[in-house]
């Protein structure tokens, strides 16, 4: 049916209901009547009434027609809308108009928004040709395909740049670029159009005018009735943007979408979850929102013919959107859509050849990959999930951050998540008894001792430098100086008193003296009494020792040198007085005699002794040593359950 | 902080400055060590003597 009608300027009557229509933007063709949803297309100076608009599905999304924001300080108004529906659910792409006349797109999808603009014309791969992950070039920069979509049209409102009806099919590819960067290839037109722009957090969009958030999903209701499709159980849908509810009873997954419960997968009484966690309905405070658990799912891998199960909770706030609680043999996680796409490095020698994602900055290494497969679930979900549902996995860790992509053949999505201390989420979901006990160590649990190693080792070398300084002080205050030699002189089988010059005894400390004495004393012996006298003090030192032979049997025993200690001599000068006898002539005849017995004494300084640094040395690292390989032991449980356990070759390879 | 670490070492430092003070080692002194040898080398005179063997068993 086409009816013609005068178009004023910019505004014009609804053909059908007389109610008022606007055209603000000037590639506006399309208008949606608000009042009686007739769907007008503007031909010059003509409105074409196409037919009755589909009701659009509810959703939980803020925005509404009117709202306003900005983008790089550039404001717009939304003023046009049309809701997709895809594989997982709904999503809303809003028509925003900005003053000049400029327009872009504003996704709208599960809580995440990104703003768009038409790009020039460009060369881009064919719709089936992309792949979750591929690489793909665009306007300067290199772009990664992170989902793959045929969404259909459900219904517009508003007013629109384009001709569209309910059911209109459009191959779409979401990509992302470095940093925030995001861009859409819409392939619905036989030449493709591109739209490139960025995802950013709500807040950064500064929107005014939304839609309450506290409104119910049912006007004077909190929330809508359904009956499970599979059993008939009752079941509830709170949240608008809640795609399915998995059936407690029965698992069966219902579609909640419309008014009445769709089946979309129906499965046998399924086996309770013991005692879940988080019962749904449990509402709590985190980061400053109210959240309630809405969803719950158990997901399990198989490593090596063994299965590892994980339970997740999906939790909605309606300003803050989702986010989700993993629990793990008492560990606990709380996780979020990442804010940028993760940039996949291949691994290095360096690294142990484990992969390495980059997001914001941070570093982690790869863990695991495997196939995972929801075993369980219950409760409403923004997707269509269903019982079996698989996609392969792979997780990066920096503890206390989990980086982690789940791969299907149509999308690739990346979440962050947090290890959380159990009793922060008991009080903030004001849960009933104590929080689990640990078992094990979670791929991202930070290390007790993590950042106290180094800070061991800081304190070790300040420490060891600190001793090293003291031992070359030490050295420099007790150096010698001149070793002092004393000669003497005694007839065989005679006495004599040698007195020397004063002579100095360097160092600082009271500390050892060494006395060495040597001597031709072969053929006899010879007792020495030396007597150390301070010159200044007069406190004196006797030492008194024996050199020579002495036979025994026909052996000789003995010597004709000595080498002595005096325990502690201060420093300072010093005369050496020594009393010398010597014994009669031993040798057997025959021998060179000798009349006089000569000898000298050498007296030393003990050098400062390394043994005492090397034994504090060795002490000081005793902790920073404990404590380093007790972080070892840690992290060797942590990547015990990895792919690249000792035992797993680390090959990183899939286990499925 | 590791203060229980900072507190060791620093009676480990005192313990070292006192021994360099004193001079006390780990080891023996070169007198401790001179009176060993020769000790050892006498107790091998005896040794060799009543053990029969050796330069000095009967070929006198």
């Amino acid at each position: 049916m086409a009816i013609k009608d005068e178009v004023r300027e910019r505004t014009a009557a609804c053909p059908s209901c007389g109610g008022p229509l606007r055209f603000r933007g000037a590639t506006s063709i399309v208008a949606v009547c608000a009042f009686c949803r007739a769907t007008l297309v503007r031909e010059g100076a003509r409105l074409e009434d196409v037919g009755k608009q589909a009701d659009l599905l509810p959703d939980a999304s803020l925005l509404q027609l009117g709202t306003t924001g900005r983008h790089k300080g550039e404001p717009f108004t939304l003023v046009g809308r049309i809701q997709y529906r895809y594989g997982a659910g709904t999503w809303n792409e809003w028509h925003a108009l900005f003053d000049r006349g400029k327009s872009a797109w504003l996704s709208d999808a599960n809580g995440e928004h990104t703003i768009a603009y038409l790009a020039p014309p460009a060369a881009v791969p064919a719709f089936a040709d992309l792949r979750p992950g591929a690489s793909v070039p665009l306007v300067g920069d290199r772009y990664t395909v992170t989902n793959l979509e045929k969404a259909q049209v459900v219904a517009g409102e508003g007013e629109l740049p384009f001709r569209f009806s309910a059911g209109w099919e459009a191959p779409v590819a979401d990509l992302r670029g470095p940093g925030t960067r995001f861009a859409t290839i819409d392939y619905s037109e036989d030449v493709p159009h591109i739209y490139v722009g960025e995802r950013l957090p709500f807040d950064a969009f500064g929107f005014a005018g939304l839609r309450d958030p506290d409104r119910p999903v049912e006007p004077g209701g909190r929330a809508i009735a359904f009956k499970c499709a599979g059993c008939g159980a009752p079941i509830e849908k709170h949240v608008a943007a809640t795609e399915v509810v998995a059936c407690a009873s029965c698992g069966s997954v219902t579609d909640v979408t419309g008014t009445v419960g769709e089946i979309v997968q129906k499965n046998e009484r399924q086996a309770r979850l013991a005692e879940p966690t988080f019962p749904l309905g449990t509402t709590g405070t985190w980061a400053g929102a109210k959240y309630e658990v809405v969803g719950a799912l158990r997901r399990a891998i198989v490593v090596e013919g063994e299965t590892y199960e994980w339970s997740e909770y999906l939790l909605h706030n309606a300003t803050a959107g989702y986010l989700w609680i993993s629990e793990y043999q008492g560990h606990f996680s709380v996780i979020r859509s990442t804010t940028e796409l993760p940039k996949v490095e291949a691994g290095s020698l360096l690294g142990g050849g484990k992969p390495v994602a980059k997001y914001l900055g941070r570093r982690f290494e790869h863990f695991q990959r495997a196939q995972a497969k929801v075993t369980w679930l219950a409760g409403e979900f923004n997707w269509r999930v269903k019982l079996g549902d698989a996609c392969e996995v792979n997780d990066y860790v920096s503890p206390p951050l989990i980086l982690s992509s789940e791969t299907t053949d149509n999308e690739i999505t990346w979440s962050v998540g947090e290890y959380t201390d159990s009793a922060l989420l008991w009080k903030a979901f004001s849960l009933p008894g104590r929080p689990w006990t640990r078992i094990g160590v979670a791929p991202n649990q930070p290390a007790p001792l993590a950042g106290r190693v180094h800070l061991y080792w800081l304190v070790f070398f300040a420490f060891l430098l600190a001793g090293t300084l003291a031992q070359f002080g030490f050295m420099a205050l007790n150096a010698a100086g001149r070793s002092p030699t004393v000669p003497f002189l005694v007839d065989v089988n005679g006495t004599s008193r040698t007195t020397s010059e004063p002579f100095e005894v360097g160092g600082t400390f009271a500390g050892p003296v060494t006395v060495r004495t040597s001597s031709n004393a072969n053929d006899s012996w010879l007792a020495l009494g030396m007597q150390f006298t301070n010159v200044e003090s007069g406190r004196s030192w006797r030492l008194d020792r024996q050199l020579g032979y002495r036979g025994v049997g026909t052996a000789r025993e003995g010597g004709n040198d000595d080498v002595a200690e005096i325990a502690s001599l201060p420093p300072g000068r010093y005369t050496l007085v020594i009393d010398a006898r010597s014994g009669p002539f031993t040798g057997t005849p025959g021998d060179a005699q000798y009349a006089q017995v000569t000898g000298i004494v050498h007296v030393t300084r003990n050098a400062v002794a390394w043994s005492n640094f090397f034994l504090l040395a060795g002490f000081l690292a005793l902790w920073p040593l404990g404590v380093w390989m007790k972080h070892r032991a840690f992290e060797a449980r942590r990547w015990a359950e990895s792919d690249y356990a000792p035992d797993s070759g680390g090959s990183g390879d899939d286990d499925d | 902080m590791p203060k229980l670490y900072i507190a060791c070492s620093l009676i480990a430092l005192a313990l070292y400055g006192t021994a360099q003070v004193r001079g006390w080692s780990l080891f023996g002194s070169d007198a401790a060590e001179f009176q060993r040898l020769r000790a050892e080398r006498a107790d091998a005179l005896r040794g060799t003597r009543s053990g029969g063997g050796g330069i000095f068993s009967g070929h006198k």
